[in-house]
């Protein structure tokens, strides 16, 4: 009775912060909403008023500047190219690492395990190294090969760990009704997995979408191959940015994430769901 | 932050990669009439339009030219670019920092390997020449565009302060802050933690110094050792702690000093013509541009400004020497005396190339700068053809400490002195 008055006591205090730390998340979404239609007056000294005009210029004018149309293909083609390359790896070697109880697994784990340990700083350099060697300095194809290589780790620790969850009596069932490895992956790991490659999914399009460093140094700034993650950064001048049309272009990026984030969102839930009934 | 700690990633990764040399790849494009050129300036600005109107002029020559935007990180990507053996065949880009290096690297062929051939050197001011030498007396690439850098003043606030004269020495600045403080507005503004708060102190710096020894001191350091340097870094120290510039100027930038002057939050900043055109018609008659006060028993009599021609110019890349025919039709053609009163008249910039002598530029601020400014300022010392690459970006961080309170000129000089060691 105690501890339900003290519950009682406490929710609003709980709402309270659970209102105040989403509005900490909304606040920068907020500023650069209405920043996106000020100038740079407006913007420094009345950062937080809603704007005067809800005109679309500085829209238009991030949208042509910098060619951002042509950037977020350059983006969607090799963050796409990319997620596909890194599930079409990570799903295989999860299963195989997942039902393998060898020690050459064990070992080959601890491999994969070992990619947490090399920051990307330091991988830089050999890796530019690479590409030019390759014949494949500031093009999309050696992003598209090298983003995979970096979000291998965690996707395939991740999903390791999503695999070995399902019951052995499953697969031991389908094997006794004539399925092969392959059958098995594709008709009972894939689908019960779901939720886990969904969250891969969206770790590693946030990761490939928001990558800049590498893009900007492997990819270059030629309009053919930049992302927009490069691409934004030209809007910048060292003598007179303006700051509405930046961050209006900054807003045409975000939106694809969010679209994604949505849709993936949905998706992750609802299998997660069906794995919850099928377990 | 992200970006910061990003960029600096590029700069080191670009750093590695020039120093280990590693050419290799298969260079540019092969075809000798067409070129590739890297350029700071934006299709969106005056100077970019001019630009490529003179591409497609060059195109109906049979020369074809493609213009790649490389932003503020031109310089890194350019340097990336170079170990891979495909660097653009041209950059235009600005003498500062970075760039000061690329002849050293063998980055860049030297301009003047061209200018008398080309026919460049009597179509170039040899004030700007005399700037773009390095250290061995080559001109490191072709100046083109230039810039005034005054100190601007607010008349009218000037005038609610009752400041009824423009500073002309520290003193008077310093009165005159006590009096806008006093009336609730902000003295002098400047980008404390970007490049236009480093220009600020190091014009301060060099208050006592004769632009030798502010030459020697900039390119080798020696700021604790230089009793000169000392006592401007001193006179710093005390206008900072007089009230001289604006309250948390240390973590302003540039358009930041921008917005606060023009929002007749401050009322004197120090700023160059690139700031004429954003500025807002209405303020634009309140507006004097002038100099920096100077201390009395300074090396100036006047108070000071910068001009240069540092702005921008052409570097000719190592890929550029192969497609030399294509490169000097390209690089020529700004120095038509047409397309310079372009950029006068249009893009209101001062350039390094001659023009026909019969234009104007159309903003009253650089109209005021080329008719009034010669007679009420003296030039110091432009820094950024002096200061060393390597030592540019970290002493940014170095002057924008110095805008704390504080800091006082023993640590100062040290931080300073610590970056060329």
């Amino acid at each position: 009775m105690a501890k339900k008055g003290i519950r009682d006591r406490a929710a609003p205090l709980a709402h309270g912060l659970a209102w105040f730390y989403a509005l900490l998340l909304v606040f920068p979404l907020y500023f650069i909403i209405v920043s996106a239609f000020k100038d740079n007056l407006a913007i420094f000294n009345s950062p937080l008023s809603p704007p005067s005009s809800l005109s679309v210029s500085h829209f238009v004018d991030a949208f042509q500047r910098v060619e951002l149309g042509r950037a977020l293909w350059n983006s969607t083609f090799i963050t796409v190219s990319a997620e596909l390359l890194t599930l079409a790896l990570a799903i295989p070697a999860s299963y195989a690492l997942a039902r393998s109880r060898g020690r050459i697994a064990a070992w080959c784990e601890r491999f994969f395990a070992l990619g947490f340990l090399i920051p990307s700083f330091a991988a830089l350099v050999p890796t530019v190294l690479l590409a030019i060697h390759l014949q494949l300095f500031q093009t999309r194809a050696f992003l598209i090969i090298f983003l995979p290589a970096g979000a291998l780790p965690l996707s395939v620790i991740l999903l390791t760990q999503f695999m070995r969850a399902i019951p052995s009596d499953l697969e031991e069932s389908a094997v006794m009704d004539g399925a092969g490895r392959i059958r098995i992956l594709l008709r009972i790991y894939l689908p019960l997995t779901m939720p886990g490659i969904i969250t891969i999914a969206i770790l590693n399009f946030l990761s490939f979408w928001n990558e800049y460093l590498f893009a900007l140094i492997l990819g270059g700034p030629d309009p053919a191959v930049r992302t927009v993650q490069v691409a934004l950064p030209n809007l910048v001048s060292q003598t007179n940015t303006e700051y509405g049309v930046l961050l209006a272009g900054a807003l045409i990026t975000m939106i694809p994430v969010y679209l994604v984030y949505i849709l993936l969102q949905r998706r992750m839930e609802s299998a997660l769901l069906e794995g919850a009934v099928k377990s | 932050m992200r970006k910061k700690i990003l960029g600096i990633g590029a700069a080191l990764t670009a750093a590695c990669l020039v120093t280990a040399g590693c050419g290799g790849g298969s260079g540019g494009d092969s075809d000798s009439k067409s070129i590739t050129v890297m350029s700071i300036w934006h299709a969106s600005d005056p100077e970019g339009k001019i630009l490529n109107d003179v591409v497609t002029q060059l195109g109906s020559k049979g020369i074809n030219v493609k213009v790649i935007e490389g932003g503020e990180t031109l310089a890194d990507t350019f340097d990336t670019s170079f170990a891979a053996n495909k660097e653009p065949d041209v950059a235009i880009v600005n003498l500062a920092e970075k760039t000061n290096d690329w002849v050293k690297n063998g980055e860049v062929v030297p301009a003047s390997e061209y200018l008398d051939t080309w026919g460049l050197t009597s179509k170039i001011k040899p004030e700007a020449l005399a700037e773009w030498k390095d250290a061995d007396g080559k001109v490191q690439g072709f100046p083109y565009v230039g810039f005034v850098w005054p100190v601007w003043y607010n008349t009218e606030l000037l005038a609610k302060a009752g400041v009824t004269d423009i500073p002309k020495t520290t003193d008077d600045l310093i009165a005159a802050a006590g009096k806008l403080r006093a009336a609730g507005i902000g003295p002098l503004v400047v980008g404390g933690k970007d490049w236009s708060g480093q220009k600020l102190f190091l014009q301060i710096a060099q208050s006592y110094m004769t632009a030798d020894e502010a030459r020697t001191v900039y390119a080798k350091g020696g700021y604790c050792d230089s009793p000169a340097a000392m006592r401007g870094i001193q006179l710093f120290t005390r206008l900072r702690d007089a009230g001289v510039f604006a309250d948390d100027v240390e973590g302003l930038t540039a358009d930041q000093m921008n917005a606060s002057f023009f929002a007749g939050k401050s009322a004197v900043m120090s700023a160059g013509s690139w700031a004429f055109a954003p500025a807002p018609a209405a303020l634009v008659p309140n507006i004097q541009l002038g100099g920096l006060p100077v201390p009395a028993g300074g090396t100036y009599a006047e108070p000071t400004a910068y001009r240069g021609f540092t702005g921008s110019g052409f570097w000719v890349s190592r890929n550029g020497k192969k497609k030399i025919d294509a490169v000097k039709e390209f690089v020529t053609a700004f120095y038509d005396p047409a397309v310079v009163d372009r950029f006068a008249a249009e893009a209101n910039t001062v350039t390094a190339g001659v023009s026909s002598g019969d234009v104007q530029a159309k903003n009253a601020l650089m109209k005021t700068a080329v008719t009034e400014l010669d007679s009420k300022v003296k030039y110091a010392l432009m820094p950024d053809t002096v200061v060393p690459g390597k030592v540019a970006d970290p002493m940014i961080r170095a002057t924008s400490s110095a805008f704390i309170k504080g800091n006082d000129a023993n640590k100062i000089c040290k931080s300073l002195d610590q970056l060329y060691s």
